[in-house]
């Protein structure tokens, strides 16, 4: 290699210095930036955190839970196949109210969800029911049946205290031609029960 | 404010200025003189002057920084004409020039001290030539010479001889012409130097061994001013006969007393006409040194000295190229110090910065900690509890809604039924689950016989179903249809127990969204 002293002495005074500052910034410099940074990442951090806290302990206590929903869901929802019952209620109801030209089908029975905790809910159920924690099965029941309007919402009335949760899916009613102030109702709905591994008993009532 | 000191050195020994530097580079202000030693010291013994400088260099607070103008030195003076070219080649083509005679100059072993002035670029006859003028000393002779003042403390910048220090005097000269050449004379006790120069550039030098302190008693002062004459006249003639070219003036300096007495021989024996530099021109008038009566009476002997000395960049220096090299390495040695060391300094200036920016940071982050292991495990307890107690909230809630879905229905079905007039027949009513509400349609028709009165009829559906807390407002605008029937097949098209025949019906749908 040939070096050129003339030019290396012109080049010193600057060179030097520069390779000082280099390695002074990739030694000691940067690092300390490097800490110096993420310790006032840290720093924002926790004063947010401590904020947050103090906020935290600055707001009203709780209050105490006095009921367990939780527990009173698990105690409403049948723990085994239900439907028979509440198809039994379904007729008394409308029974009550003095419709006519009744029917009452239920469906296919299937799992709302597995597991506990909150879980991602099929399309069709209410959201709600995730907060439970509790896994469902559900069978789909629909009733169709004439009526006055007024006997329609006595029977609606008294769909309460039912063997067990149900959820109103679809509600219809259309006057009945000729039918003196008649409607036809159709009504659907589910009814909830707790889902076991082995799996729940299916069945069709007519 | 830098001073220089500026000495010249007789065989016989030494006179001396301090001048203050002008700031810029060339300066055209006069020189300042702020210290002077005009009596010339025996010198004769090296370790007596190196005393008498270290003493006089104490006692004045004398600079450092020195030049000094050498008499009685081996000299070599030669000037060329030589090709245009580079400054830098023609450096090195004059020394090859004068190769010949500079090799007596070094003895021993040491090289000769050369300098080589670049001048002006002439005609000769059909040719561009550019005047170069050299000069060389022997280095060994001037590292000599110059030692007594290195003891003394003096850092010595630069040498000259009387000649070139003459050329400086032509330079600071401000009333001269530089065109035509002229001769400067430098008289001395002992010794006298003729410079014939030309734009500042020594054409012809002579250094003589005799002065105006020789016997001359016995032959009269006509003797030193014949012999003078004669001198110059024969530099003169040389100079004419070598250059062909004419000296137009002679300028006088030196330690002569009565230096202007000289003017009319001279004057009269070479024809030309004759100044002396023995007043105050070029000279800070203002600020002469004490005693200032001395200083003005000995200004013509001190000229070399002055002009030496307040001349930025002399042109030329015959100080060995050992010394100036070793002393060039020195100061980049130390400039290339200072440098790193002033980048060191920044660096480690920045890292403490940085270092201390963190430390601070530290220093919050660990009372913070501190607090937060205190409390925030309670506030934490609290959020859980917080979100325990609304999340039973919302349970409740949903299971209150779901046991009471069929009740709501019934009581949507009674708000919907109250809130119809009686010119509006509702053609069915569907809900449909969706997420946590319902979706309600209502439709229907109005028994009216005109649009305008079933639209009537419609608004007050709408706003008797938006009073109610189990409706409320519909989401989106009704979708209406207005008939009107011409004929009896149109109306046959109606459902015939619902709108009388003869009314004209608005068909409407509303869309509202219920809470489950």
């Amino acid at each position: 290699m040939n070096l050129d002293t003339g030019r290396l002495k012109r080049v010193a005074p600057l060179a030097l210095p520069l390779a000082v500052a280099v390695l002074g910034w990739l030694l000691l410099i940067r690092p300390a930036m490097v800490e110096r940074s993420e310790l006032a990442r840290q720093l924002s951090g926790l004063q947010q955190r401590l904020a947050d806290a103090r906020r935290s302990l600055a707001e009203p206590p709780p209050a105490d839970v006095v009921v367990d929903a939780r527990a009173s869901f698990e105690r409403r929802v049948a723990s085994r196949d239900a439907s028979a019952r509440v198809f039994e209620r379904l007729a008394r109801v409308a029974n009550e109210a003095e419709v006519s030209n009744l029917a009452i089908e239920t469906g296919e029975r299937a799992v709302v969800t597995g597991g506990a905790g909150p879980q991602p809910m099929a399309a069709a159920a209410d959201p709600r029911l995730a907060w439970f924690e509790v896994p469902l099965t559900y069978l789909p029941i629909t009733m169709a049946f004439d009526a006055t309007y007024a006997g329609a919402g006595q029977l609606l009335w008294q769909l309460r205290d039912l063997p067990t949760v149900i959820d109103i899916r679809t509600l219809e009613l259309t006057p009945v031609t000729g039918g003196d102030g008649q409607v036809h109702v159709t009504l659907s709905l589910f009814a909830f029960a707790r889902h076991d591994a082995t799996g729940a008993p299916t069945g069709e009532l007519r | 404010m830098i001073f220089r000191t500026s000495i010249e050195l007789h065989a016989e020994g030494f006179r001396l200025v301090e001048v203050e530097l002008p700031r810029r580079r060339r300066a055209d202000g006069d020189a300042r003189v702020r210290s002077f030693i005009s009596e010339v010291f025996s010198t004769d013994d090296a370790a007596l002057l190196t005393r008498e400088l270290a003493r006089v260099r104490e006692e004045r607070r004398l600079a450092p920084r020195a030049w000094v103008t050498i008499w009685g030195l081996r000299t070599v003076q030669q000037f060329l004409r030589l090709p245009p070219a580079k400054p830098e080649d023609l450096e090195a083509l004059a020394i090859r020039e004068a190769r010949k005679d500079v090799a007596p100059l070094e003895t021993g072993g040491v090289p000769a001290s050369v300098s080589v002035a670049v001048g002006a670029e002439v005609q000769v006859g059909s040719q561009r030539r550019r005047e170069v003028s050299i000069v060389a000393v022997a280095g060994d002779e001037v590292t000599r010479r110059i030692q007594p003042f290195v003891d003394a403390g003096f850092v010595v910048e630069g040498v000259l001889t009387p000649a070139l220090a003459l050329a400086t005097v032509a330079r600071a000269d401000r009333e001269a012409s530089p065109e035509p050449a002229a001769a400067y004379v430098a008289l001395g006790t002992r010794a006298t130097c003729v410079a014939i120069i030309r734009r500042g550039i020594v054409l012809f030098a002579r250094e003589m061994p005799w002065g105006h302190d020789a016997d001359w008693s016995a032959q009269g002062q006509e003797a030193l001013h014949a012999r003078l004459a004669a001198e110059i006249k024969r530099s003169v003639l040389y100079f004419k006969q070598t250059f062909r070219a004419s000296v137009e003036q002679l300028v006088l300096c030196g330690d002569v007393p009565n230096l202007r007495v000289l003017t009319t021989p001279l004057g009269a024996e070479l024809q030309i006409p004759v100044k002396t530099l023995d007043s105050l021109v070029g000279i800070d008038a203002e600020h002469v040194p004490e005693p200032a009566e001395e200083f003005r009476s000995a200004v013509a002997g001190l000229r070399l000295v002055i002009t030496t000395g307040a001349d930025v960049r002399p042109p030329a220096n015959l100080l060995p190229a050992s010394i100036l090299s070793a002393r060039v390495a020195r100061l980049q040695r130390r400039r290339v110090a200072a440098a790193t060391a002033a980048s060191l300094m920044l660096t480690l200036g920045a890292y403490a910065l940085a270092h201390r920016s963190a430390a601070g940071y530290a220093a919050q982050v660990r009372p913070l900690e501190t607090q937060l292991a205190t409390i925030e495990p309670e506030a934490r307890r609290l959020d859980e509890l917080r979100r325990a107690t609304a999340l039973a909230a919302v349970r409740q809630a949903a299971l209150g809604a779901f046991a009471s879905q069929g009740p709501r229905l019934a009581r949507i079905a009674e708000a919907l039924s109250a809130s119809v007039p009686d010119d509006v027949v509702l053609t069915g009513v569907a809900v449909a689950s969706e997420d946590v509400y319902w979706r309600v349609t209502v439709s229907g028709a109005t028994v009216t016989a005109d649009a305008a009165s079933g639209q009537i009829a419609i608004n007050l559906l709408i706003d008797r179903a938006s009073a109610s807390p189990y409706l409320g407002t519909p989401e989106q605008p009704p979708v209406l249809r207005v008939a009107s029937f011409r004929s009896r097949s149109e109306e046959d098209e109606l459902p015939a127990s619902l709108i009388p025949v003869g009314m004209s019906p608005v068909e409407f749908t509303l869309h509202f969204r219920v809470l489950k």
